[in-house]
């Protein structure tokens, strides 16, 4: 039989009852919408994750003291390292080490007329730190030998106080612990940044100074850094120099604990999770899918019953088992080409309105087409294998005597 | 006249749990080119089992059956549903068209399981309708169709790949008589044209017609001898 007049005759078996194919394709059109959708709300998941992790410094590793304290699943206690200028300086002089630049972190009261709020401040080595420079929106970045400049973020700037700020005004900045206190003037303002993060800096929210302003303010003898970020020469190589980081900080902190971080690792593993999440969701639609496939092999029993006489009678004027196997097994998978090419359509068409509608990262992807379209000609097809063997397996005789 | 069926101890049973119930007993019968025969016999004599093994719908238990010097019961699945196709013409009494299928596509479906391309089919197929008088019911579903025109629909299905023999399994068992006498003008005509044709029926009216009657009694051929 050639497979044009198999199409023939199995698109003449829909048309002649065309409620029963309708019902038996509802069950895998669901099913494939089903698909496409959860796989379009986890990619838009991965996507607009991935956004909100974009100008993420990827070429950085960040070094700070400390650790979390559990080795082997044993809480291990150790004296946090003490950072300070022999450790960046090791830093600066280990292969595919860029730049090493120490910053402090500490907590605040500043005060600008009568308004007083706590914020963090952060102290940085200004020459070593060029991607802060770059963010200068008014006003300049710091220099090393400013005492008594600081630099603010957008939300400081403009939402903190009741006026903005602005360069060359003056504030007072007080550290509540000693009662030290100094004034300021602002030299410059960062421009906002549009980021999401729950990592790195938010510099909307933060101030900056020089190390020198910052020891003045502490008045303690003992000024360790609270990080040390390393821009590496090669992102690609960031792997191996973050190794290489961690054993130079082993030779001058044999018995002292400190942390070897990278944003690349933490975004990767992120990555893993957002692509577990959206094979998951995948597999809900898939579950729905089986169901729909089982439905199929309901009706393809049924219809091969219906169809017994017939299955003799073709029988009876030549078609061979396998004519009979070709016609019933086009019959589903064809219901599941155009059930999964209707499913997908609407999928997409769903997903597409609820990312108009919920403002929702959706992402619909040619990838999770194919793969809605698959599943539902895979499942209709192995549905279709247990009643075509049936079908074909019938004693002409038999079928002929059945009314 | 050479013999295009063959028939040497053929013997069918069936299993009925244990015990092996006997259909069919060391059947011996010869058919000629072009003979009208008529099988007769009362109800489970085994007439239609005599008319399926001959069509190669079922097997004998034991026996041979030789359509034209070939024998049927040693052939394979597919070969035999390629008898069925090509040298055999099967026209039932309920005449067993496709619901779904026009007319025209009915007398074309044994030419499909044989790749036949389609200007192919549908000018033979339109030229057995019109020698039917069907000529203007082509495009009728079964269902839109007088059994007398299902009837010929079916006679047209089985001539489609010109068989070397035509099976009739109580042909106008379902039809009135008038349509009956018909239907049975077609048969005497085809017969007139040199087909072969092997009739089951009840009607000894119809079975006079033939050219021999072939008596079943007990799965036996009853030649008078045994009684």
């Amino acid at each position: 039989m050639r497979l044009m007049d198999a199409f023939e005759q199995v698109l003449l078996s829909f048309s002649s009852n065309k409620f029963k194919t309708l019902m038996s394709s509802l069950g895998i059109i669901i099913g494939v919408i089903a698909i496409v959708v959860m796989l379009s709300v986890g990619e838009g998941l991965q996507a607009g994750v991935g956004r909100a992790f974009e100008g993420m410094d990827l070429d950085v590793i960040t070094v700070f003291p400390g650790s979390s304290g559990f080795e082997a699943g044993r809480f291990v206690y150790m004296k946090p390292a003490e950072l300070d200028d022999k450790d960046v300086h090791e830093l600066e002089n280990t292969v595919g080490v860029k730049l090493a630049s120490p910053r402090v972190g500490s907590s605040m009261s500043i005060k600008f007329r009568n308004e007083e709020r706590m914020t963090s401040i952060i102290a940085v080595s200004a020459e070593k730190e060029p991607k802060l420079s770059d963010l200068i929106e008014k006003g300049r970045f710091l220099i090393d030998s400013d005492r008594s400049a600081i630099v603010i973020g957008s939300d400081i700037a403009n939402k903190m106080f009741k006026m903005p700020l602005n360069p060359g005004m003056r504030l007072s900045i007080t550290n509540k612990n000693n009662d030290i206190s100094r004034d300021f003037t602002i030299v410059g303002v960062f421009k906002e940044k549009d980021q999401i993060t729950a990592f790195g800096d938010n510099t909307n929210m933060e101030i900056f100074t020089t190390h020198q302003a910052l020891k003045d303010l502490l008045g303690a003898k003992n000024y360790t850094y609270s990080q040390i970020l390393i821009t590496v020469e090669d992102q690609n190589q960031i792997e191996t120099t973050s190794i290489k980081v961690e054993e130079s900080l082993k030779r001058l902190h044999k018995d002292e604990a400190f942390t070897v971080f990278m944003m690349k690792s933490i975004l990767e593993q992120i990555g893993q999770v957002l692509t577990m999440i959206k094979y998951a969701l995948g597999g809900i639609g898939a579950i729905s899918l089986i169901v729909g496939g089982i439905g199929i092999v309901n009706v393809m029993m049924l219809t091969v019953t219906e169809r017994i006489k017939e299955i003799g009678v073709m029988k009876a004027v030549g078609a061979t088992k396998e004519d009979i196997q070709m016609l019933f097994m086009l019959e589903s998978g064809l219901l599941g080409f155009v059930s999964g090419l209707i499913g997908i359509a609407t999928g997409a068409a769903i997903s597409l309105m609820i990312a108009n509608l919920g403002n929702f990262p959706i992402a619909v992807t040619w990838s999770s087409l194919a793969i809605g379209l698959a599943f539902g000609v895979i499942t209709t097809t192995i549905a279709g294998v247990y009643p075509a063997n049936r079908a074909a397996r019938f004693d002409p005789v038999e079928a002929l005597r059945m009314e | 006249m050479k013999a295009i069926l063959d028939i040497e101890n053929v013997s069918k049973s069936y299993r009925l749990g244990k015990t092996a119930v006997p259909v069919l007993s060391e059947i011996n019968l010869s058919i000629k080119e072009g003979e009208f025969a008529a099988i007769m016999g009362p109800s489970g004599s085994g007439k239609s089992t005599l008319l399926n093994i001959i069509g190669c719908l079922d097997r004998p238990t034991s026996g041979k059956i030789m359509i034209s010097s070939v024998d049927t019961s040693s052939l394979s699945e597919p070969e035999l549903a390629r008898i069925r196709g090509k040298r055999i013409g099967f026209v039932f009494q309920t005449f067993n068209l496709i619901p779904r299928l026009t007319a025209l596509k009915n007398v074309e479906l044994p030419m499909v399981y044989q790749d036949i391309p389609r200007e192919v089919r549908i000018k033979r197929s339109m030229m057995l309708l019109e020698m039917l008088g069907l000529k203007d019911r082509f495009d009728h579903r079964p269902s839109e169709l007088s059994g007398g025109e299902r009837q010929r629909v079916a006679i047209a299905r089985a001539l489609i790949n010109d068989p070397e023999i035509l099976l009739a399994d109580e042909p106008t068992g379902n039809l009135d008589s008038k349509t009956g006498q018909e239907i049975m003008q077609i048969f005497n005509t085809l017969h007139n044209e040199g087909r072969t044709i092997l009739m089951v029926t009840h009607d000894l009216g119809l079975a006079q017609n033939c050219d021999r009657i072939i008596r079943l009694k007990d799965g036996r051929i009853d030649d008078g001898k045994h009684g």
